[in-house]
């Protein structure tokens, strides 16, 4: 019971953590989609027709999974959908890294050059990744706990009911 | 199993919808990237973004 208190624990600070994280990289993209249109244009590795959509879309994605991570609505299923774009995020910077391209990932859009963030397709943002889907996958191993509006609507359903 | 691939079908949906209702209404949105695409090559076009200072 206790271990599995402390692991609620755990997996709430990862979940607010990474809902930060990519609530922030998500706003960040959304205001500016042309810049992450020619983020992605460097990586070479879309159709035309594709990164244009992308461009449009996967800020709103990082956004939803943020979202829903800090508020706790549908969030193992979030964790388990962000480790898979992290996944994809380590092979398109792997393959910068390989053919021996030197370009911005793109990660946090316009906050790499307001603040500062790190922002290069390296070894360092692919362990960055790696890490993330660690927390990902715990997130996700973790069963539901108290500390989520899923769980407290769930609490109070079967208190009234 | 059948339950995260509904939840992950939902997810996608709700971010795809908000994605599309948000280009559809902000003027820096999907439309005026092929515009952007058109300055950089030559042609005409007109956008805020390709043209800062106008209004």
């Amino acid at each position: 019971m206790r271990q599995s208190k402390i692991s609620w624990n755990i997996s709430f600070v990862f979940r607010l953590i990474l809902g930060c994280i990519f609530l922030i990289a998500g706003l960040a993209k959304i205001s500016d989609p042309v810049g992450f249109l020619i983020s992605l244009r460097a990586f070479e590795l879309l159709p035309k027709i594709a990164d244009r959509f992308f461009a449009v879309y996967l800020p709103w994605l990082e956004f939803v999974l943020g979202l829903f991570l800090i508020l706790g609505i549908l969030y193992r299923t979030s964790s388990l959908l962000l480790a898979g774009i992290n996944l994809m995020f380590i092979f398109a910077i792997l393959s910068v890294i390989i053919r021996g391209k030197v370009i911005d990932c793109g990660c946090f859009g316009l906050l790499s050059d307001v603040i500062g963030l790190p922002d290069s397709a390296d070894i360092k943002a692919v362990i960055r990744n790696i890490i993330f889907i660690c927390m990902c996958l715990y997130i996700f191993r973790t069963e539901k706990t108290a500390i989520s509006l899923e769980g407290y609507i769930n609490k109070k359903s079967i208190s009234s009911g | 199993m059948k339950r995260i691939f509904i939840e992950i079908l939902l997810i996608l949906t709700i971010s795809f919808f908000l994605a599309f209702i948000y280009n559809s209404l902000s003027p820096e949105g999907l439309r005026i990237l092929p515009k952007k695409e058109l300055n950089k090559s030559g042609s005409e076009g007109n956008s805020l973004i390709s043209n800062p200072g106008t209004k």
